[in-house]
């Protein structure tokens, strides 16, 4: 059951973390395409991209640490498995 | 279990209802611009969704604003912005690194540099100067800026306060400027990509509500 819902969080959380990563890369472009704000004491920036920039990087950053420990115990799981040769009960 | 389904489904069927539904607002029938008799400006509450710039997959929610033309004989004080007879300005709230906040003639810039907001459409309502009045005190009281509190927001609160009850627009759930759209087409006098005179000066109100220049877009 553990091992199930494992799988299917890893597939759920794999398509999020890819759309944040094409966010990232897609967000960037626009971003640096983008005119700037300039004056005599610095630049300033349009915002709205660098607001959506952040909330990719942010779905990153919390879904990667997660999604790391998952597959390290799935894999933890298949391994004790396959040493003690261990079949599931029927 | 198949209950437990069922729940779900209703419940979602009824949310996703009523979502639809927060786009609609009323009926379709044209709406008349009422205006009072003394014109000391001309406000234009303009709305873009962002046509021909989206990009698959990302958001591009648009844009919306306001263009005040100064049709007095005199120049107009804008908190320390000055605004020269026969003039006109862009004013709406952004969130630009520098400040969250109200800026004035980033749209005109904008589309002077890249064309932007190629897709606005516009509706416009003379002022007289008790409603030009409320102008100053509106802008001081909304300089800033938040997804829930975002330009779309600005811009039809400073459109409700000066045009009087006969005008007003109301946008229900979330305020976006493709809902804005759609309510600035139901006006008979709506217009397509109004054209907007460019003044490069751009600025921001800071937090005292003073005006800051001294901005150039570098494209």
């Amino acid at each position: 059951m553990k091992k199930k819902f494992g799988i299917i969080f890893l597939l759920i959380s794999g398509l999020v973390s890819l759309y944040a990563l094409y966010s990232l890369i897609g967000y960037t472009i626009v971003e640096l395409g983008y005119p700037v704000l300039h004056s005599s004491s610095g630049n300033a920036y349009f915002g709205g991209n660098l607001i959506m920039l952040g909330v990719a990087a942010a779905v990153l950053i919390v879904l990667l640490p997660i999604q790391i420990v998952v597959i390290k115990k799935l894999i933890g799981k298949t391994h004790r498995l396959d040493k003690f040769n261990v079949e599931p009960l029927k | 279990m198949f209950g437990y389904y069922k729940k779900f489904i209703i419940i979602f069927t009824v949310f996703a209802l009523l979502l639809s539904l927060s786009g609609c607002n009323g009926g379709n029938e044209a709406r008349k611009i009422v205006e009072p008799e003394e014109r000391v400006a001309t406000l234009t509450l303009c709305a873009s969704n962002g046509e021909g710039e989206k990009v698959f997959g990302l958001f591009n929610f648009g844009h919306a604003f306001i263009v005040l033309e100064n049709n007095s004989d005199e120049a107009m004080d804008i908190c320390g912005f000055s605004l020269p007879a026969g003039h006109s300005v862009t004013i709406s709230t952004w969130s630009v690194t520098k400040k969250f906040g109200v800026w004035f003639n980033v749209e005109s810039s904008l589309i002077k540099a890249i064309d932007k907001y190629s897709d606005r459409v516009a509706v416009s309502c003379a002022l007289d100067t008790s409603a030009v009045g409320k102008l100053q005190d509106y802008l001081i009281a909304h300089n800033s800026w938040s997804v829930f509190s975002n330009c779309t927001v600005f811009s039809v609160g400073l459109f409700n306060a000066l045009v009087g009850d006969e005008n007003r627009i109301d946008i229900s759930g979330i305020k976006t400027p493709e809902k804005l759209k759609k309510q600035i087409m139901r006006f008979d006098t709506y217009s397509l990509c109004n054209p907007i005179a460019t003044d490069e000066q751009i600025g921001f109100l800071d937090k005292n509500g003073s005006y800051v220049g001294g901005y150039a877009l570098e494209v």
